[in-house]
């Protein structure tokens, strides 16, 4: 029987052949070879007995299907391993794939197996390859990812991070240090070194980056740093060492480089701003004293000089006392002008008959060999304030202007006037915020001039800080208390030789709030009573008045005013009165007036300190306190202001 | 084109319905899990409509087949849906679903299922039709649908379809078990089946 299944020895697999009882008649020589156990032991004996793997009912129940329905039967390696053990030299058994059929004779069971060992454990291997790379890749993933965040991450932040080698050689520099700096990656990339793009040589700072490597020490502080176009700026710097583990040398370290040029502008302009402040109070609370004092004097001086007409002499050196006392006063006004103690008059007014005015003034101020040049937008916009105080304060800066260029050839003085657009101007709305709410006038002036020395610079706004022989020390502090009395800005751009530029922003108010007046058309209307004792004063000012363009009534005192404003009381548009006259005074007779007229604009004028007389003056709505002299400008400003209101 | 009687596919639908019964029972003496096996419906389809009958997922296959001859002949086919091939190996072997792609233990495992299902149906159809046939042994065929087209010689074959289901816990794998007869064999089939049905 088993010659005639002899050709199984020759295959690959394993073959077993067996009765329908399962008893073994054949058992080839690779199941020999695998089970160690000879044909010879093997045949006669049963396979339900020998393996007990096959004698398990759910595999006998599929044998009786086999034998009743010759269907061949696959038990799978994965499923059940193995049924017939076969140890290998480690001592594991061979897993196994073994298939069942039924021969044609119906007779007997074909058992071939087939060796899944070395598949499973190639297969085993592959898969725990796979694992591992799968895992690998994952990892490997998440690193790219992390690294792509961290680059990007260093990429927008605010300040430039660059890492260097342990020689000080630039290994890495984010997008923020290209565009503060304007090197680009080829640039400095182990090319340069990160020290080479420090300004200051022979310093310590080389040494400091090496020092941190070696130290594994962090380091802070500031340094000058050269821009690729040569340019400077502080930067705060910090190094860190990049510390992989704990065993290894440091060979890396990380600097983080901020550009601080903008913040310490800022610091400094608020200890400008601080230090004025303390000033402006100092010499404030100085100046209303002087002012009080000098008030005193002067009336007294007033009075003692009308009871010493008599004494020649005496009046004589009163004048010059009264004269030296008048300037004293100028000096009081202007410091008070800078530390806002002053009290002035604010209106609107428009800003180009305000600059035409300018002009006017210019044209005496300015010498005819600088070349002085005007340019505005004329445009209908008004501003809120004291005209001539601003006036004052532009002729001022002009003057310095003129005064700085007129040695110069070709001195030029340019002054222009714009609307300031925030958006094309970030750098001074980051110093200055106001600026990017509402409007603003632009009013530049700039000279050709010397320039002023980089040391002076700090102190120009600073009460008595002069360079000039004559000076004051007052024009520019002045300027400056008027600018920010009227929520201004001022700015002051120099360069030594080169010239000066100051820049004045000036909120405007909304434009064509100023009805288009004809100016003229206007004054022929108002009629103006002026009450005055002093008939010079009286005839200086009507002749002042009426070559504006005003009619005038005049009355000696308060008495004949009552009695001239009874007669015609419609006719008049604006009382000019005195404070002190005989028979009736100002304040009297403007009581009598307003029981006439109740709303009749008052303008109050005095010779005396207006402290003496604003006590009187403030009980009357509608009125306003000036001292005497008048200035012209300033009468028209106030006069136009009071018939706007009555409009 | 051949059709099926009413009672031609009552007789298949309970010969194949006892077949899939033992072959139930066979998995699940094998293996730990209760594994319940449905026949919702049979249907006889001409084997060029054979990709017009199956549902998309069924495009790309893995298919166990063992072909048998003797009264009749033709070839015993369990069909899956790639994915629902590798689920249902991953289920029976408890190894996790690292790869959709069949790897010789799997299609071991695969060739071991389709063996019992098509044991179970052919044997019964087999025995209750005293029909001897004989077998071979059941190889593994993956690729698309179209695939099975070269299976058997002739193109106008027979397809018997019966659409099978596997719950194993909370998984459904849809399966089919085809056989594809030759026209003669199919009528041979008929013939027989008219002869139990008289009987």
């Amino acid at each position: 029987m088993n010659a005639q299944f002899n050709l199984l020895n020759a295959i690959s697999e394993g073959a077993c052949i067996t009765d329908s009882q399962g008893n073994i008649v054949f058992w080839n020589q690779r199941l020999e070879y695998w089970s160690g156990i000879t044909a010879t032991a093997l045949i006669g004996k049963n396979i339900f007995e020998t393996f007990d793997k096959f004698n398990q009912q759910h595999i006998k129940m599929r044998i009786d299907m086999l034998k009743e329905n010759s269907v061949p039967i696959v038990f799978s390696a994965q499923l059940h391993g193995y049924f017939i053990p076969c140890s290998l030299p480690d001592g594991s058994l061979r897993i196994q794939r073994t298939t069942l059929s039924l021969l044609d004779d119906h007779e007997h069971i074909l058992i071939t197996i087939q060796d899944f060992t070395e598949y499973i454990r190639v297969n085993t291997k592959q898969k725990a390859i796979n694992i591992r790379l799968k895992d690998e890749l994952q990892q490997r993933q998440n690193l790219e990812k992390q690294q792509a965040q961290l680059i990007s991450a260093m990429n927008q932040a605010a300040e430039s991070i660059i890492i260097v080698d342990q020689s000080g050689h630039i290994e890495y520099i984010n997008q923020t240090f290209s565009k503060e700096t304007g090197w680009s990656q080829d640039d400095v990339l182990n090319k340069k070194t990160y020290q080479s793009l420090h300004a200051k040589k022979g310093d310590n700072f080389k040494k400091q980056i090496k020092a941190t490597i070696r130290s594994a020490k962090a380091w802070q502080g500031r340094q000058k740093i050269k821009r690729k176009d040569g340019s400077l700026f502080i930067a705060s710097i910090s190094i860190a060492p990049i510390v992989i583990d704990h065993e290894s040398q440091v060979q890396h370290a990380v600097i983080i480089q901020e550009d601080i040029s903008q913040q310490l502008t800022l610091e400094e302009q608020y200890r400008n701003i601080q230090k004025r402040e303390a000033l402006s109070t100092l010499v404030g609370g100085i100046a209303h004293d002087f002012n009080n004092l000098l008030a005193g004097i002067l009336g007294n001086l007033y009075l003692a000089s009308r009871e010493v007409k008599e004494l020649p002499k005496t009046a004589e050196r009163l004048k010059k006392v009264q004269i030296a006392a008048n300037d004293a006063a100028d000096i009081v006004k202007q410091l008070m002008t800078f530390s806002h103690t002053e009290k002035v008059e604010e209106y609107d007014f428009p800003l180009d008959s305000f600059l035409k005015e300018i002009n006017k003034v210019i044209q005496h101020t300015v010498p005819e060999n600088i070349n002085f040049t005007l340019d505005f937008a004329h445009e209908k916009y008004s501003m809120h304030g004291n005209a001539d105080q601003l006036q004052q304060t532009i002729v001022n800066i002009i003057q310095n202007a003129v005064d700085a260029c007129q040695k110069q050839n070709n001195p030029t003085i340019h002054m222009r006037l714009n609307i300031f657009n925030p958006a094309q101007h970030p750098e001074i709305c980051i110093t200055h915020p106001k600026l990017r709410t509402g409007e603003y006038a632009h009013i530049s002036i700039q000279d050709n001039g010397s320039g002023i020395p980089l040391t002076h610079q700090d102190r120009i706004f600073d009460p008595f800080f002069t360079t000039k022989q004559m000076g004051s020390g007052l024009g520019l502090a002045t300027s400056l208390g008027v600018i920010r009395h009227h929520n201004g800005v001022i700015e002051v751009d120099s360069k030594l030789n080169q010239g000066t530029s100051v820049h004045i922003y000036l909120p405007l108010k909304s434009k064509n709030i100023i009805p288009n007046d004809n100016p003229k058309e206007l004054l022929q209307e108002v009629h103006i009573l002026l009450v005055d004792d002093d008939a010079l004063v009286r005839e200086t000012c009507a002749e002042m008045l009426e070559s504006l363009g005003y009619k005038l009534t005049l009355a000696r005192d308060g008495q004949e005013a009552v009695e001239v404003f009874k007669e015609h009381s419609e006719k008049f548009h604006v009382i000019i009165m005195d404070m002190i006259m005989p028979r009736l005074g100002g304040l009297e007779a403007a009581h009598k007036i307003r029981q006439i007229t109740s709303d009749i604009p008052i303008i109050f004028a005095t010779g005396y300190d207006q402290s003496i007389s604003i006590k009187g003056a403030k009980k009357f709505e509608n009125s306003v306190l000036i001292s005497k002299p008048f200035h012209p400008h300033n009468l028209q400003e106030i006069i136009t202001s009071f018939l706007h209101q009555e409009q | 084109m051949i059709t099926l009687t009413i009672e031609q596919i009552d007789i298949l639908t309970e010969f194949v319905n006892i077949g899939i019964g033992r072959a139930a029972a066979s998995l699940n003496s094998m293996i730990n899990h209760h594994i319940q096996l449905h026949v919702p419906k049979v249907c006889l389809i001409q084997k060029e409509r054979i990709s017009h009958h199956f549902p998309e997922d069924f495009q790309d296959i893995s298919s166990v087949n063992m072909q048998f001859s003797g009264e009749f002949d033709g070839n015993a086919v369990l069909i899956f849906p790639k994915e629902s091939a590798a689920k249902l190996v991953s289920s029976l072997t408890d190894e996790p679903e690292d790869s959709p792609a069949m790897d010789e233990l799997k299609i071991g495992v695969l060739n071991e299922v389709g063996n019992i299902l098509i044991n179970g149906v052919m044997g019964t159809i087999s025995n209750m039709l005293q029909a001897t046939l004989n077998y071979s042994v059941s190889d593994y065929i993956e690729g698309d649908l179209d695939k099975l087209l070269d299976i058997g010689d002739q193109e106008n074959d027979s397809i018997l379809i019966a659409e099978t289901i596997f719950k194993i816990h909370d998984l459904n794998v849809k399966g089919s078990v085809a056989l594809f007869f030759h026209v003669t064999s199919f009528e041979a089939l008929l013939q027989l089946l008219d002869k139990e049905i008289a009987a």
